[in-house]
């Protein structure tokens, strides 16, 4: 009965929606993985209530991040014992599926901050690809979150859950998904994204917060991987290594994604009593190596963003004492400047503009320069503990907590506070 | 407005931050167990914060013909503020406030305890604190350095104010600065500091009188003040369960406060009430004041009856399943001597153990065999 008038009723949906796929952010970081996005027009400040709410939806715990592709916003929560997989319309916050899989907590787990889900979807044509923390891989159809395959890698690789659930973001290389397990079996393994089957493993390496990410290095692609006290390049069609750096044990907490520097500069930072690295990988007959170029202990980023901007890179340090905005000066590692009045924050880099987020809500708007940083504006938007960096599209801010979802427009001309609008899910 | 109520307050600061100049003692923030750093010393580098409890040692020694007392406290809330290129400074410590309730200055002896605390010597009613803000840091000398760890000898300055009173005081110190590693994570996270130090005192130097004929022979005219300090990056303050709301974190705190470092129970228990009120709805809330009230160490007067309501009420709103406070209502049972209902409620705590974790059974396996072991003494009575 129904038939034709569901078919047109979904055309009619997903032409509602195709105005709004201008902009992608289908990853951990957005397009280029770095936590910045080349737009423009975003306000120069905000109105003291903050910027404009355009919808806000309710949403489990769980600190991953939100992807967004065609005008869908995908992320993950928490329900009970089960991970959830969740897909909102963009423009409305309107649900449009969730995906629930068992997945309860292993008692070696410390759970004080939940299991999870801490890890961000990748959206690659029309799959979506998620990882909960207790490691299922799971490979969803976008439009209808019907799980298409899924690997339980704690069972089939003897991947580790890190004891507070697995935090590594899938990425997506040619017509595989390439993903941190840190197991018995493998430190890192690719995988077929029609098929869900392996294409390669890693040697093995303990397992590791940081995200994946590929950069060319001498004309040659290296998978960049973090895992506990290494820092590796790998082949990211083979997964063989092309250079391997063991650092002190007081750097394999790290949790921050590392920051590329091209052409060959890489910095890593790390928080627990750890310290912030340059290295320089340099080619000698087809054989990679990497070296310390400089270390300061002045800069510990816990679980935050790093973003560079020039010859500086930003970040938020601290982890149980106080935590600065900070910048060090990529050419020696000398801090620029510190910068108190936010908790431990995230950070996004758009239109010439920081956008902070603290663990307990707040929000802002500034600038950066050697010389120091510029706040413009500052609201409160979320709760605490609010660790998930935000998302960028166009001039519109995702976000969430361990309760809300929430859209807000940045844009110049739009900023201005109105009316706040609930999601109806 | 009472003295002691107008004093406390004082001390104890508002609920919310404030900036104040620094050459005050900065008031203490709101949990009562930690100062607020002035925004001139936070300029100024990293405040390290006073960690309360058994490591932090303020020690008066006296040693009279007749007795020797040793008045000890674990309650110093405070900060140093330590540059933030310490490697290339001339001291390690460029800044620092303490507090130290006179209530919680403990001797052992309940007859000196009240001396202490009587007119005749602290005034504790009027001047609930002894305080003391740096001065002067000088002579810092580096003299070792050891996997990160840097040990320094400095001389202290200081303005103690006792009562009404301020006086200058002078402190020959050893200060540690160890960093944040895996192995010093066990005992306290953060990056870490221990600040020690030794000087002798007059009593007249403080305006405090030799105490009457009782005492005359068991105090002496002067005394030695050893301090052992551990601060940490971390303030005790920080709420680092995501499951509890900081706000009723740093009110539980306060309430802990008022009860034991001041002992001061009509004001810690109107506060504990006010809070009860706040948190009527919120079993493990509830549970968290409960537990406080029966176990936490140093409190002299505890309100059994005023525990075991909270607990009650705690049980109902989860249901009579969650062991921790099925535990918690045991204990208050207890404690008031109804042993039998004690035995009761952790037999069903035990029951209720499926998917504790390991430690939490363990405890509450052993309080339910320390009931039932009371049980039988009664039994045989």
């Amino acid at each position: 009965m129904y038939g034709d008038r569901g078919r047109l009723m979904v055309a009619l949906g997903l032409l509602s929606l195709a105005p709004l796929a201008a902009g992608q952010w289908p990853q951990w970081g957005g397009p280029q993985r770095d936590f910045t996005v080349a737009c423009t027009g975003l306000a120069d400040r905000w109105p003291e209530e903050g910027p404009r709410r355009l919808w806000r939806g309710e949403i489990g715990p769980g600190h991953s991040a939100i992807a967004v592709a065609d005008g869908l916003l995908f992320t993950m929560c928490r329900r009970g014992d089960k991970d959830a997989v969740l897909c909102f319309r963009a423009d409305s916050g309107e649900k449009i599926w969730e995906t629930q899989y068992e997945a309860p907590a292993k008692e070696d787990m410390l759970l004080d901050f939940g299991p999870g889900p801490h890890s961000t979807p990748l959206v690659a044509g029309d799959r979506v690809f998620t990882v909960g923390g207790l490691v299922h891989f799971t490979c969803l159809d976008k439009s209808t979150g019907k799980i298409l395959w899924s690997h339980d890698l704690m069972a089939e690789m003897g991947a580790s859950h890190l004891q507070r659930g697995y935090g590594a973001s899938p990425l997506a290389y040619k017509d595989l998904v390439i993903l941190n397990v840190g197991g018995s079996d493998a430190g890192v393994a690719a995988f077929k994204q029609d098929s869900g089957e392996i294409a390669w493993k890693s040697e093995k390496l303990r397992g590791g917060y940081p995200s994946p990410m590929i950069v060319t290095i001498n004309g040659e692609e290296h998978l960049l991987i973090t895992m506990g006290a290494e820092r590796a390049g790998l082949d990211p069609a083979t997964g063989q290594t092309r250079w391997r750096k063991t650092v002190d044990v007081q750097l394999a907490g790290i949790m921050a994604s590392p920051v590329w520097i091209p052409p060959d500069r890489v910095l890593f930072s790390c928080a627990y009593g750890g310290g912030t690295q340059l290295f320089r990988i340099t080619a000698h007959d087809g054989s990679y190596a990497a070296e310390e170029v400089w270390f300061t202990p002045k800069m510990k980023v816990m679980h935050g963003t790093l973003i560079r901007i020039g010859d500086y890179v930003c970040g938020s340090s601290g982890d149980f004492g106080p935590a600065y905005l900070m910048a060090v000066s990529l050419e020696n590692g000398k801090v620029a400047w510190r910068e108190r009045g936010f908790a431990k924050a995230t950070l996004l880099y758009a239109d010439g503009k920081l956008i902070i987020l603290d663990e307990e809500g707040n929000l802002a708007l500034a600038t950066a320069s050697p010389d120091g940083l510029k706040v413009h504006s500052r609201a409160k938007v979320l709760e605490d503990k609010s660790w998930t960096v935000p998302t960028l599209v166009g001039t519109r801010l995702y976000l969430r907590d361990n309760k809300s979802i929430l859209a807000l427009e940045l844009g110049a001309t739009q900023a201005a506070a109105g009316p706040n609008a609930e999601a109806g899910s | 407005m009472k003295p002691r109520t107008c004093a406390l307050l004082i001390a104890l600061g508002g609920l919310g931050g404030t900036t104040f100049a620094a050459d005050e003692v900065a008031p203490r923030s709101a949990g009562g167990q930690a100062l607020v750093v002035p925004e001139e010393h936070l300029r100024l580098g990293e405040p390290y914060h006073v960690t309360p409890g058994e490591d932090t040692h303020f020690t008066c020694t006296s040693d009279a013909t007749l007795q020797r007392v040793v008045a000890t406290c674990h309650r110093v809330v405070g900060y140093v503020v330590t540059p933030f290129d310490v490697e290339e400074a001339e001291t390690p410590i460029v800044a620092g406030a303490f507090r130290v309730p006179v209530a919680s200055l403990r001797t052992g002896v309940r007859d000196f305890d009240e001396l202490l605390r009587s007119p005749a010597m602290f005034n504790a009613a009027e001047f609930p604190e002894i305080t003391c803000r740096l001065t002067r840091v000088w002579d810092a000398a580096l003299v070792g350095e050891e996997k990160g760890r840097r040990d320094y000898t400095v001389k202290l300055a200081g303005e103690l104010g006792v009562k009404d009173k301020t006086l200058s005081v002078e402190l020959p110190a050893r200060v540690s600065l160890v960093p944040f590693t895996w192995r010093t994570m066990r005992r306290n996270v953060g990056e870490l500091l221990v600040l020690r130090g030794q000087c002798e005192l007059k009593l007249a130097d403080l305006g405090l009188a030799k105490p009457g004929p009782m005492f005359a022979d068991r105090v002496a005219d002067t005394f030695a003040l050893d301090v052992c300090l551990f601060f940490s990056t971390m303030s005790p303050e920080k709420n680092l369960d995501p499951a509890i709301k900081t706000e009723h974190f740093l009110k539980q705190m306060r309430f802990v406060t008022l009860l034991r470092d001041f002992d001061d129970p009509n004001q810690a228990y109107e506060f504990g009430r006010a809070l009860v009120r706040e948190l009527w709805d919120d079993g493990p809330g509830l549970n968290r004041v409960a537990w406080a009230v029966l176990t936490e160490d140093g409190i002299n007067r505890r309100d059994l009856a005023f525990a075991q309501r909270i607990a009650e009420r705690a049980n109902e709103l989860t249901g009579e399943k969650d062991p921790t406070v099925l535990n918690t209502l045991a204990r208050a049972c207890f404690e008031r001597g109804d042993v039998a209902a004690a035995v009761r409620w952790a037999r069903r705590a035990v029951e209720r153990l499926e998917g504790a974790a390991p430690d939490v059974a363990e405890k509450v396996r052993a309080a339910l065999a320390q009931y039932e072991a009371w049980a039988d003494k009664d039994t045989v009575k």
